[in-house]
C-alpha cells in the first residue's frame, strides 16, 4: 500500500495521476485516507512488533500477571477510531455530494452506450431530463472527443449487459446498466489523450472493451464537431464499389453510414475514416497502410475470431477477397 | 425424542448401519467429530482445486497477452475460483471446526439434531459435486462469483454455436442450482449449531462463559439464518429466468438488473463476515493459550463481534457506489462503511493488549495468529479506504478490490483456519503436526501472501481492472503481475508442504503422541483425550469460570500472577480430578443460570461403552436424501426424466428418516 501510495506510473490509465478536476477531487479523498491508513497501520504495527520482542516466552516469566482487561482503556479504543471516522467523513460525504451537482452551463451533453464490446458515443444538443428529450447530432465509437476545460457530461446507459464506463484520469467509473441512465461528470485540464477500460465483467471480451478520451482544446474540438455534423462523403471509384457491397450485404442493418438515425447494434460508421481505433479500441485503423487494412480486412471477414465473442457475424464465406477491398476503401473514404 | 421407549427394530427403509469405525462408518456417522473431520477434508480436497484455478489465473497474467487459457477458459476459471472458495472452501472450513469444537467446547455430547448435521455435510458435498459435474456437461459458469444479471440470466454466456447441445451453455443454471443446494446445507447446519448452542451448553456454561471461538459460530449461523434465504430465493429467480423466461433481472418485461445485486449483496455482505468470524473466534482461542493470559476484555470482544454481525446487515449496498443509487443512499452506506471499522479495530486492539505483558510462546499456530492480525490490520484498512465512496469508484472492479479482501480472507480468515489446523490438529488426531515443518509453511505463506496480493494493490490503483482475461504491454503492469504469479506459485508450495506435514504425522505415523492437552489449554476440549471418545464428555462437565479448564490447572496469586495448583494441576491428572473448590461454588454460584439444572443428561441415558451414554445411532438416510439433489438439478437443466431418480432419492431419505428413531 505505502508504495501504491507514491505509484510513478504514467501509463495514462492510472487513478493516482488525475487530469482533470472531477478525478482530481476524488483522488484528494485517497491522499487522506491513504496517509491516515498508512499512519494507523504502522502504530498498530509497532504495537504489535513491540509486543512479540518484548514480551516473548523467556525463562522465568512464564506465569505472567493475568489481566482481565481494562474498561477504560477498551472504550476509549472504542470511542477514539469512532471520532477519527467522523471527522474522516466529513470531506468523503462533500465529495459525494460535490461529484453530484449539476455541471456548468457550457457542459458537453453525451449519452455513452455500452455494447459487447465496445462504447458507443451520442453527442446531444441539450441535456436529457423529464421534459425534455434531447436530439442527437451524431455518434462515434470509441475514442471520446471532448474539449478542455469544460464540463464533460455523460448519461452512461447499455443495451445488452451491465458494463462501467471508467477513464481513471478525468473520474471514476459510472456503470452502465441497461433500463437505467445515470450522469456522470468528467473534465480534462489540458489536451491529450486519456486511456480507460470497461469496468464490470460483460462476458467473453471485457478484457478487450478498452476506451479512449481524446482531449482537445476549444478550436480542435469545434472543428473536429463540424466534420462530425458533415454530411457523409459520396465516394468515389474503387469506394463506390465498396458501397454496393455495404448495401448488398445489409451491414447498414447494425451500422449507420448516413448520420444518425437511430440506435443501432453496431458503431455508426458516417465519419469511421477520422477515427483510429476500433473492435474496442484494441484495434489501429492504420490507415492507408497495408497493416491496417489487412487488420481491417481479418476483423471484417471474421470479427469473432478476431476478439472472442464479438456480437459481428462471420462473413468470410460470404465475401472475395476483391469485395473486401472495396469496402476498406469505401471505409476509408469515410473521413 | 424419547427413543428410548420405541424399540419396534426394522421400521426403517434401510437397516439400521451398525459400524461406528472403518470405511462405511463415515457414510453413515452422526458424530459431530467425524462430520466435522468431513468437512474439514472435503473442503481441502475443494481448495486443492480451487487453488489450481488460482494459478493458472495467475499463470495467464504473468505476462501482456497471456495465452495459457482462452477468454472463456478464464473466464470459468475466476468465476469457479471465487465460488469454490467462499462456498466450498471456507464457509464449509467454519462448518467443520464449528461442528468439531463447538459441542466440545461448550461440554456437550453431541448436537442438537445429528442427522440434519449429517444431512448439512452431504447436501454441501452433493452440491458441490454438481456444481463441478458442469466442467463434463457442457461447461462452467463464467459470470463471476457475483454473477451480475443480465449477463448471468441472457443467453450471453452460452456458446450459442452450440446451443441445442445437451446442458450446452448451462454452466450458470449449475451455478444456480448448485449453490441453491449448498445452500441449504448451511441453513440447516445453522439452525442445528443455534438450537445446539442455546440447549445443550453443560451446567454452569453461561453464554458469557462461553469460548470466543463457540461466540463466533453462534453470530455466523445467526448470520446464515437470515442470509440464507436470500440468496436462495435471488437464485430461484435467476433459475427460471434463466430457464423458463422470466424477467426478473432483465429490462425486456420490467424487471431490473440492479434487483439481483441488491439481493445478492444483502446475503453477500453479511456473508462476508461468515466468512472472517470463524477465523476471528480461532485466533481469539489460541492467542491467550500461547500468552499464557486471559483474552483481554473477553465481553468487548464478544459484543464487537455481535455489532459486526448486526452492522454488516447495513452496508451491502458498498458494493454498488458505481451503479448511480444518489448521493443520499451513498452518504449513508458510506457512513455504515465506515463505522463498521470501530468493532473490527477494537477486536484488534484487544488482541494486542492480550498478548502485552503476556509470556508469548512462538508455536506455529501463534505464529499464524500474529500473522492473521497484521494481514487483517492491512486489508481492513485498505477496506475503510473503500468507504471514501468517491474514491471507491476509481477502486471498484479493479485489482485494489482483489488485494483488499485477499488480505482479509486469505491473509485473515485462510491463517486463521491453517493456523487452527495446527492447534487443534493434535486433538483431532491425537498426533502433533512437525513444529519445523510448520515454521517452514508459515514463512512460505506469509511471504506468498504479500507477494501475491501487495502488488494487486498498485496495479488495480495504476488501472488494472478485475475479471480480465489479458492486458496488452505497455501499461506498466507486467513487473507487479509477475511478481503476483511468483507469489501465488510460493503459496501452492506451502499448501504442499502442509499436506506432507499431514501425511507425515497420521499418514506415517511420525507426528509425536500428542496427550490430551499439549498446549496447555484453556477450555474444555483440552480437558479430554485426544481425539475425544465417541460421548466425549465421560462426566457431562461442571463449569465455574470462562476458561474452566485453565482454573482447574492454575489461579492467581493476590497480586494476579499466574500460580500453578497444587492438586489436579499436572495435565494428567486434570481431566479426572475436580477442583477442590468444586462442590462449594456449584451450591453458591449456578442454581439456575445455566440451560441444564445439572441432572437432565435423560436424551443420552442408557447403553454404551459402559459409561451408560446413550449416543444417537449412525444413519443412512441423510445421505440417500441428498444423493436426489444432483439429479433434480440435472433433471430440471436437461430432461424430467432425471427427476425420477433424485425424487425417489429424496422420498426414501425423508420417509426413511421419519420412520427411524434417531437413537434406539
Amino acid at each position: 500500500m505505502l508504495v501504491a501510495g507514491c505509484s510513478s506510473n504514467d501509463n495514462g490509465q492510472n487513478a493516482l495521476k488525475p487530469k482533470g478536476k472531477y478525478a482530481e477531487k476524488a483522488d484528494n479523498l485517497w491522499e487522506i485516507s491513504f496517509w491516515i491508513a498508512a499512519a494507523v497501520g504502522v502504530l498498530v504495527f509497532l504495537m504489535l512488533i513491540v509486543a512479540m520482542i518484548k514480551f516473548r516466552h523467556r525463562p522465568g516469566n512464564e506465569n505472567p500477571k493475568q489481566v482481565h482487561g481494562n474498561t477504560a482503556m477498551e472504550i476509549g479504543w472504542t470511542i477514539a477510531p469512532a471520532i477519527l471516522l467522523a471527522i474522516l467523513s466529513v470531506p468523503s460525504v462533500k465529495t459525494i455530494f460535490e461529484l453530484a451537482d449539476d455541471p456548468a452551463s457550457n457542459a458537453v451533453h453525451v449519452r455513452v452506450v455500452g455494447h459487447q464490446y465496445w462504447w458507443e458515443y451520442q453527442y446531444l444538443d441539450s441535456e436529457p431530463t423529464d421534459d425534455n428529450v434531447p436530439t442527437v447530432l451524431f455518434a462515434t465509437a470509441n475514442e471520446l472527443v471532448i474539449p478542455t476545460e469544460r464540463d464533460i457530461a455523460l448519461y452512461v446507459t447499455s443495451i445488452d449487459v451491465i458494463h462501467s464506463f471508467w477513464i481513471p484520469s478525468l473520474a471514476g467509473k459510472q456503470d452502465a446498466v441497461p433500463g437505467r441512465e445515470v450522469r456522470m461528470l468528467m473534465a480534462a485540464d489540458e489536451p491529450g489523450r486519456y486511456l480507460g477500460q470497461c469496468g464490470e465483467l460483460c462476458g467473453l471480451s471485457h478484457a478487450n472493451m478498452r476506451a479512449v478520451a481524446l482531449a482537445y482544446d476549444e478550436a480542435e474540438y469545434q472543428a473536429w464537431v463540424e466534420g462530425q455534423m458533415a454530411p457523409p462523403v459520396v465516394p468515389t471509384g474503387l469506394a463506390t464499389e465498396g458501397q454496393a457491397v455495404f448495401t448488398e450485404l445489409g451491414c447498414a442493418g447494425c451500422h449507420g453510414a448516413d448520420g444518425f438515425d437511430g440506435e443501432r447494434f453496431g458503431p455508426n460508421l458516417t465519419h469511421v475514416a477520422s477515427r483510429d481505433l476500433y473492435a474496442g479500441a484494441i484495434f489501429d485503423f492504420a490507415w492507408g497502410t497495408p497493416e491496417g487494412a489487412a487488420q481491417l480486412k481479418a476483423w471484417i471477414a471474421n470479427a469473432p475470431g478476431e476478439k472472442p465473442g464479438a456480437t459481428m457475424k462471420e462473413y468470410s464465406g460470404a465475401l472475395t477477397a476483391s469485395q473486401l477491398d472495396a469496402l476498406v476503401a469505401y471505409l476509408e473514404s469515410l473521413t | 425424542m424419547a427413543a428410548s421407549s420405541i424399540q419396534a427394530p426394522s421400521r426403517a427403509l434401510l437397516r439400521r448401519p451398525k459400524a461406528t469405525t472403518g470405511a462405511l462408518s463415515w457414510f453413515t456417522t452422526v458424530d459431530h467429530k467425524k462430520l466435522g473431520i468431513l468437512y474439514i477434508v472435503t473442503a481441502a480436497v475443494f481448495m486443492g482445486i480451487g487453488g489450481l484455478e488460482a494459478i493458472l489465473i495467475r499463470l495467464q497474467l504473468a505476462t501482456p497477452d497471456g495465452t495459457i487459457l482462452t477468454a472463456s477458459q478464464y473466464n470459468q476459471a475466476f468465476t469457479m475460483h471465487g465460488t469454490t472458495m467462499v462456498f466450498l472452501v471456507v464457509m464449509p472450513l467454519a462448518a467443520g471446526f464449528g461442528n468439531y469444537l463447538m459441542p466440545l467446547q461448550i461440554g456437550a455430547r453431541d448436537v442438537a439434531f445429528p442427522r440434519i448435521n449429517a444431512l448439512g455435510y452431504w447436501a454441501f458435498l452433493t452440491g458441490g459435486l454438481f456444481l463441478y459435474s458442469s466442467i463434463f456437461l457442457g461447461g462452467m459458469a463464467s459470470g463471476g462469483w457475483f454473477g451480475y444479471a443480465p449477463l448471468s440470466t441472457g443467453d450471453n454466456l452460452a456458446a450459442s454455436a452450440l446451443a441445442g447441445t445437451p446442458f450446452v451453455g448451462s454452466g450458470q443454471t449449475f451455478w444456480a442450482l448448485g449453490l441453491i443446494f449448498t445452500g441449504l446445507g448451511s441453513l440447516v447446519g445453522a439452525i442445528n449449531f443455534i438450537v445446539t448452542i442455546v440447549n445443550m451448553r453443560a451446567p454452569g456454561m453461561r453464554l458469557m462463559r462461553m469460548p470466543v471461538f463457540t461466540w463466533m459460530i453462534t453470530v455466523i449461523s445467526f448470520l446464515l439464518l437470515f442470509a440464507m434465504p436470500v440468496i436462495t430465493v435471488a437464485l430461484i429467480e435467476m433459475f427460471v429466468d434463466r430457464q423458463y423466461g422470466t424477467s426478473f433481472f432483465t429490462t425486456a418485461n420490467g424487471g431490473d438488473p440492479l434487483l439481483w445485486q441488491h439481493l445478492f449483496w444483502i446475503f453477500g455482505h453479511p456473508e462476508v463476515y461468515i466468512l472472517i468470524l470463524p477465523g476471528m473466534g480461532i485466533v481469539s482461542e489460541i492467542l491467550p493459550t500461547a500468552a499464557r493470559k486471559p483474552l483481554f476484555g473477553y465481553s468487548f470482544v464478544v459484543f464487537s463481534g455481535v455489532a459486526i454481525g448486526f452492522m454488516g446487515w447495513g452496508v451491502w449496498a458498498h458494493h454498488m457506489f458505481a451503479t448511480g443509487l444518489g448521493p443520499v443512499a451513498v452518504t449513508a452506506f458510506s457512513l455504515s462503511t465506515m463505522f463498521i471499522a470501530v468493532p473490527t479495530g477494537v477486536k484488534i486492539f484487544n488482541w494486542i493488549a492480550t498478548l502485552w505483558g503476556g509470556a508469548i510462546k512462538f508455536t506455529v499456530p501463534m505464529m499464524f495468529s500474529i500473522a492473521f492480525i497484521g494481514l487483517f490490520v492491512v486489508g481492513g484498512l485498505s477496506g475503510v479506504t473503500h468507504a471514501f465512496a468517491a474514491h471507491d469508484r476509481q477502486q471498484t472492479d479493479t485489482y485494489y478490490i482483489v488485494a483488499h479482501f485477499h488480505y482479509v480472507l486469505f491473509g485473515g480468515g485462510m491463517m486463521a483456519f491453517i493456523g487452527g489446523a495446527y492447534f487443534y490438529f493434535p486433538k483431532m488426531f491425537g498426533r502433533m503436526l512437525n513444529e519445523r515443518v510448520g515454521k517452514l509453511n508459515f514463512w512460505l505463506m506469509f511471504i506468498g501472501t504479500n507477494l501475491t496480493f501487495g502488488p494487486m494493490h498498485i496495479l488495480g490503483l495504476e488501472g488494472q481492472p478485475r475479471r480480465t482475461y489479458t492486458y496488452p504491454e505497455g501499461l506498466n503492469w507486467e513487473h507487479w503481475n509477475l511478481v503476483a504469479t511468483i507469489g501465488s506459485l510460493i503459496l501452492a508450495l506451502s499448501f504442499v508442504v502442509f499436506l506432507g506435514n499431514w501425511i507425515w504425522s497420521i499418514g506415517m505415523k511420525k507426528g509425536e503422541i500428542a496427550g490430551d492437552d499439549p498446549w496447555d489449554g484453556r477450555t474444555l476440549e483440552w480437558s479430554i483425550s485426544s481425539p475425544p471418545p465417541e460421548y466425549n464428555f465421560a462426566v457431562v462437565p461442571q463449569v465455574e469460570n470462562r476458561d474452566d479448564f485453565w482454573h482447574r490447572k492454575y489461579t492467581e496469586d493476590e497480586n494476579g500472577f499466574l500460580v500453578r495448583r497444587i492438586s489436579g494441576g499436572a495435565d494428567d491428572g486434570a481431566t479426572k480430578s475436580a477442583p477442590t473448590t468444586t462442590l462449594e461454588k456449584r451450591d453458591l454460584g449456578d442454581a439456575g443460570d445455566g440451560p441444564h439444572d445439572g441432572d437432565d443428561q435423560g436424551d443420552h441415558g442408557g447403553h454404551g461403552d459402559g459409561h451408560g451414554i446413550h449416543l444417537p445411532n449412525p444413519s443412512y438416510h441423510p445421505l440417500v436424501l441428498a444423493l436426489g439433489l444432483p439429479f433434480i438439478g440435472w433433471g430440471l437443466i436437461n430432461h424430467w426424466g432425471l427427476l425420477i431418480p433424485g425424487a425417489i432419492f429424496v422420498f426414501w431419505g425423508v420417509v426413511g428418516w421419519m420412520l427411524e428413531p434417531a437413537s434406539e
